[in-house]
């Protein structure tokens, strides 16, 4: 898997300079993706990339790094391919020389999922050195706030701590499939430190809007709210 | 370019620049996977069938708000309770309904709404009525009417041969996330829990499962299943989890709940004394342990010598007995002192050691019903 998840990279050109050169400018790590398939998409939350993807200057660049084939680690540009706000889910398409570069994550399902079962969220913050937090399914079918303000529905609740660096990544079971992407941590009205209350979009979510968001590009509503962690709104699991 | 509905698999990818690119080519297959490793599966099947012993407890008195966004934002009042027997008993904390107990709502009015499991995310809400409670315990019984067949009660295990590692499981309702699971090991044994009655209460169980407000008065399982305590806080400088939680071990609660549910009420081991509080026994210039200000006339305490604070001849204060230790465990203040004759059964005799003006020498006393 460690070749599947990858980081997601804000590069803020500087303002003065017309030809773009790398060295100038400052690479920020904002989140952790995973690779979809061998055409070079990549997936990762909307939130992650959600500044740069509102950036009319121009001058803001994404960049994705991966672990390649001998331990190299490599940065490519990456183009937003679609966003869906609603589902906080982004697709981003990065050109490789050659798709045996692409390890695309073995992708599992949500629906079988039982509280008390193990799950991994595995993250990439800095393009060659992998985080990882472990903890259980803690529960299941939760309501989770989007960055668009509707609710997301079915989302996975885990006590493995889900932070900055993993958001986005993927949230694997003990067979190394991936269950979830790492969204949302649960903060008492922006205190900003986990509590262990933990939110995953489920995959089967993520398998039915992706592809989608990937042949017709789709975007979601203007109206978009920040949210990188969850705020004061509490959710009552509804039946 | 018009861009038609969702459904159509043949529309040109736009984003991809390559309109030979169908649905099918970017929707990955879902890898299979075998049964669950036996450890993962026995945790899966602990949690499916305990999770019917564990109820959602709403205090009546607090009222959920509807804050901007539409959602609802449920209040501390909400908290987690236990299935103690086939009667309806629901074992919760104190300070879960302390908004309910503070306002007097007694025996006859509910003083919370109990949610029951009945199958995977269906909820039955019951009106639960006040058994018994104890702030120094932060315990509390309440009943609920409901059909026999959906009182699943809890397995009850012991404390006393809880080891620091082994695995805990804890089940409830952090942030009104109900029947939330989660899982730690043992941290600690015997640790004081600051209680939100403000008491502490001994022999606490430390663990690092994340436990947040809500969880309050839920079970702490082991790895069969059984009871070993009540998670009742947290120590936490942010409001929420720090993997620092603290439940009242199951051997201190399967004494008081039986009470509880008989007199509604405990019967605790002290003396009848009225001790001073820190604020007043500085105003003394009493620093160490616990001054007397009264004795009851009749009480063992009178009977053992003990003398309360009182006025002399010229109107001054003469100050009473100052207890400094309790069978050699030193006292420093009030809470200690309750503490260590709690730990006592009514009927025990215990050693005082007290200072009188200048003096410091033993006093031995008979334990009976503390004054409340």
């Amino acid at each position: 898997t460690t070749r599947s998840v990858v980081a997601i990279q804000d590069l803020d050109l500087s303002s003065n300079v017309a030809a773009v050169d790398m060295d100038d400018g400052e690479i920020q790590g904002i989140g952790s993706g995973f690779v979809w398939d061998r055409f070079g998409h990549i997936v990762t939350n909307y939130h992650v990339i959600s500044k740069i993807a509102k950036d009319t200057s121009g001058k803001k660049q994404i960049k994705v790094v991966l672990l390649g084939l001998n331990g190299d680690v490599d940065s490519y540009n990456a183009a937003i391919i679609g966003l869906d706000a609603s589902r906080d889910l982004a697709v981003l398409k990065i050109e490789v020389p050659e798709s045996s570069v692409l390890r695309p994550a073995v992708i599992g399902s949500s629906k079988d999922l039982r509280v008390g079962q193990n799950c991994y969220a595995i993250g990439n913050p800095y393009g060659y050195e992998h985080i990882l937090t472990t903890g259980v399914v803690s529960g299941l079918c939760r309501q989770i706030p989007s960055p668009s303000g509707k609710p997301i529905f079915g989302a996975i609740q885990t006590d493995a701590s889900i932070n900055a660096g993993n958001s986005g990544g993927p949230l694997l079971d003990s067979f190394g499939r991936v269950i979830g992407i790492n969204t949302a941590t649960f903060t008492r009205r922006g205190s900003g430190t986990s509590s262990g209350v933990n939110f995953a979009v489920a995959i089967d979510l993520v398998r039915q809007v992706v592809p989608h968001l990937i042949v017709e590009g789709a975007v979601s509503s203007s109206r978009s709210v920040e949210r990188g962690v969850l705020g004061p709104p509490r959710y009552l699991s509804l039946p | 370019m018009l861009i038609f509905g969702f459904s159509l698999p043949t529309l040109p990818a736009l984003a991809l620049g390559d309109s030979t690119v169908t649905l099918e080519d970017v929707t990955p297959p879902v890898a299979p996977r075998g049964d669950l490793p036996p450890s993962e599966e026995r945790i899966a099947k602990l949690f499916e069938n305990n999770t019917f012993s564990v109820v959602n407890v709403f205090d009546t008195t607090l009222k959920p708000e509807l804050n901007l966004t539409g959602s609802v934002e449920v209040p501390e009042g909400n908290g987690t309770g236990i299935v103690w027997d086939k009667d309806g008993h629901i074992v919760t904390n104190y300070h879960v309904i302390g908004s309910a107990l503070s306002k007097g709502l007694g025996k006859k009015k509910p003083v919370a709404r109990v949610s029951l499991l009945v199958e995977d995310g269906v909820q039955k809400t019951f009106q639960a009525t006040l058994v018994g409670a104890d702030k120094t315990k932060d315990l509390a019984v309440l009943k609920i009417d409901a059909p026999e067949a959906l009182l699943h009660p809890i397995s009850v295990g012991k404390s006393s041969n809880l080891k620091v590692g082994q695995r805990c499981l804890a089940i409830g309702n952090p942030f009104g996330f109900d029947h939330t699971l989660t899982v730690g090991v043992v941290s600690g044994l015997n640790r004081d829990i600051n209680s939100q009655t403000g008491v502490i209460i001994g022999g606490g169980i430390q663990t690092d499962a994340a436990i947040n407000p809500g969880n309050s008065g839920g079970p702490l399982l082991n790895s069969e299943g059984k009871l070993i305590g009540i998670n009742a806080a947290i120590f936490t400088r942010t409001g929420t989890s720090a993997g620092i939680g603290f439940a009242i071990p199951v051997d201190a609660v399967s004494r008081v709940v039986p009470q509880l549910i008989k007199y509604g009420k405990i019967m605790h081991a002290g003396l009848k004394i009225q001790v001073a509080p820190d604020i007043v026994a500085k105003q003394l210039n009493v620093k160490k342990g616990s001054l007397v200000l009264s004795v009851l006339p009749s009480s063992t305490a009178a009977k053992a010598g003990l003398v309360a604070t009182r006025r002399g001849i010229a109107g001054n204060i003469l100050l009473g007995d100052v207890i400094l230790a309790v069978d050699n465990l030193s006292i420093k203040n009030p809470p200690e002192l309750a503490k260590a004759l709690d730990d006592h059964e009514i009927g025990d005799r215990v050693v005082l050691k007290v200072q009188r003006d200048d003096k410091v020498f033993d006093i031995h006393v008979e334990l009976e019903e503390s004054l409340n």
